[in-house]
């Protein structure tokens, strides 16, 4: 069964229409990445899987149930995890609420676990833990924001630029963990404005222009394709 | 002015301060949770206080009971009015919600009017809570020993909730981002809801010493302690919860000693004295003294 499958779908802000009719299917235990220029509707599609925006036509459908018009919540329930752009902190609340927070849904007895096994591979949380999320740097924000939907132990996560603003190499640690945790099974669809380091570690691919899928395939594929060549990774 | 009278008056501003502190507070956590400001907050303690005048002949058997009833009571009221008058303008403009509380506000005081007529009424106490105590030079009385540590009692309980239980930080979370608080799998009508209830049970709570304190109740008198109390929660930070308690005993000090101070000439501008502490604050610390400056919510 397909963990995702969006048919037609379309997204509107008053007269904008930020989705055009996308198309898209993720394969179980695969790492999907969204590719597109700014404002292309990357962000518009992961909220609308989650239950952020309301899409105005077409459908979504994760593990074959029907979940457009489902409250944000409920979508969180079935097994989705969304980390949103600009990392979406809780910043008046401490690094330790906040991934308590993660877990909401968890049961109280497994939560103290979820939170070790998160914080074993951001050993940097685990120093600051009962500090206030919003004094945290911005690469060690990236890292909660991640570490805080893992704690959900999610079937798909939904990733909105990890590597937003952060250094070379701490935005490649963030794609070794990415990589690390898809392998317990894990589903993943990842915006990138990195798009070279991103297909590095994805299976899949989808490029968007302007609310439509401009292309489609196997990241390999993708990389080698001409125009995605000269449009993300600063080939000439 | 002797030592003695300094203390006397910091112990009334204390009891003053604690019911604004307690009207405040619920002023806060609903306005932190759903940016409304709740012009008939004040109201919800005119109906424990107007409800307490009535059942006054429980409070000789049982002044505990009397003081949950009335307390559940407001609080049951104000979640009714979050479920019929608030929820379905959630996503609204603010203004919008703002004009339904004045709504709602006028439904409570007519309402009142007509269920009791708008003569004061009487409001029975107990012996223990009209005395007098003496302590050293000064004379507290039980009523406002009663409100004083009821306020403590509230402000270490709200603490706790907020900061160490599940639905606490939950609330804390909604309050801060709704859309994230939703991708964290909260349903956020449930913490508005639980903000409403405390929020005006609290307000309940601060009926009933209100008519311990003054003998006396009528349907208008919210208004002005709601006001005030919207004094303390911006002066403090609008919604911070320490910040309303520490907004209420700010004002209730600052009002008591004006008053006791002052020649008794200019005890005639109380009110005014008020605003302009608010006025001087906003200038100096526009979020108020414990506010956080935050984000509009998506
Ligand atoms: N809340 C909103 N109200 C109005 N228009 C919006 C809103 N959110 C997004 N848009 C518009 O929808 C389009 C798609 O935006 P979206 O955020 O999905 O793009 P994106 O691909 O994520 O871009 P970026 O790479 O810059 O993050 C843009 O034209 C944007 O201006
Ligand atoms: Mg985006």
């Amino acid at each position: 069964m397909k963990v995702l499958e969006v048919k037609d779908l379309e997204v509107r802000y008053g007269g904008i229409r930020a989705l055009k009719g996308v198309s898209l299917s993720l394969e179980e235990g695969q790492i999907t990445v969204l590719l597109g220029a700014n404002g292309a509707g990357k962000s518009s599609l992961l909220k609308a899987i989650s239950g952020l925006v309301k899409p105005s036509a077409g459908s979504i459908q994760l593990w074959g149930q029907e979940t457009r018009g489902l409250p944000a919540y409920r979508i969180t329930g079935l097994g989705v995890a969304h980390a949103p752009e600009g990392r979406g902190m809780f910043a008046s609340l401490s690094v330790r609420e906040n991934l308590q927070l993660g877990g909401f849904l968890a049961p109280s007895t497994e939560l103290p676990t979820r939170i070790e096994e998160a914080l074993t591979l951001f050993p940097r949380l685990k120093e600051r833990y009962n500090q206030l999320a919003g004094s945290l740097s911005g690469g060690e924000q990236q890292m909660l924001a991640l570490a805080r939907a893992l704690v959900a132990k999610p079937r798909l996560l939904l990733l909105d630029e990890p590597s937003l603003g952060l250094a070379p190499i701490i935005s490649q640690e963030i794609f070794r963990t990415i990589r690390q945790v898809h392998q317990t099974g894990l589903s993943v669809l990842v915006v990138e404005q990195n798009a070279r380091l991103a297909l590095q570690v994805a299976d899949y691919a989808y490029v968007l222009k302007t609310g439509e899928v401009e292309t489609h395939g196997l990241a390999n594929d993708i990389k080698g394709l001409e125009q995605v060549g000269k449009a993300y990774l600063g080939v000439t | 002015m002797s030592s003695g009278y300094i203390t006397q008056q910091l112990i009334n501003g204390l009891a003053i301060g604690s019911l604004y502190a307690l009207v405040a507070v619920g002023l806060s956590m609903v306005y932190g949770i759903l940016r409304l400001i709740n012009f008939a907050h004040g109201d919800l303690m005119m109906i424990a206080g107007m409800f307490g005048a009535t059942l006054f002949l429980w409070l000789s058997k049982s002044p505990l009971l009397f003081f949950m009833v009335l307390a559940l009571l407001a609080g049951l009221l104000g979640l009714v009015f979050e479920r019929i008058a608030y929820r379905p303008l959630r996503g609204a403009p603010e203004v919008n919600l703002l004009i339904t509380s004045f709504a709602v506000s006028s439904i409570l005081q007519v309402g009142m009017q007509m269920l009791f007529s708008s003569s004061p009424r009487r409001f029975e106490t107990v012996a223990s809570l009209s005395r007098l105590y003496q302590i050293g030079s000064v004379q507290i009385r039980g009523a406002d020993m009663a409100t004083f540590f009821i306020t403590l009692l509230v402000a270490v309980l709200l603490t706790w909730f907020t900061r160490r239980t599940r639905t606490g930080i939950a609330m804390r979370a909604v309050s801060e981002n709704l859309d994230t608080s939703m991708l964290m799998g909260i349903n956020p009508s449930r913490p508005i809801a639980l903000a409403f209830f405390i929020g005006s049970f609290l307000a309940g709570v601060a009926g009933v010493l209100w008519g311990w304190k003054y003998g006396q109740v009528d349907p208008l008198i919210g208004f002005l302690p709601g006001l005030k109390a919207f004094v303390a929660a911006v002066i403090g930070g609008i919604g911070s919860i320490p910040g309303a308690f520490l907004g209420g005993y700010i004002l209730g000090m600052a009002e008591v000693f004006f008053v006791g101070f002052l020649p008794p000439s200019f005890s005639g501008y109380r009110d005014v004295f008020v605003f302009s502490l608010l006025f001087i604050v906003l200038l100096v610390k526009p979020q108020g003294l414990l506010g956080q400056t935050k984000g509009r919510r998506a």
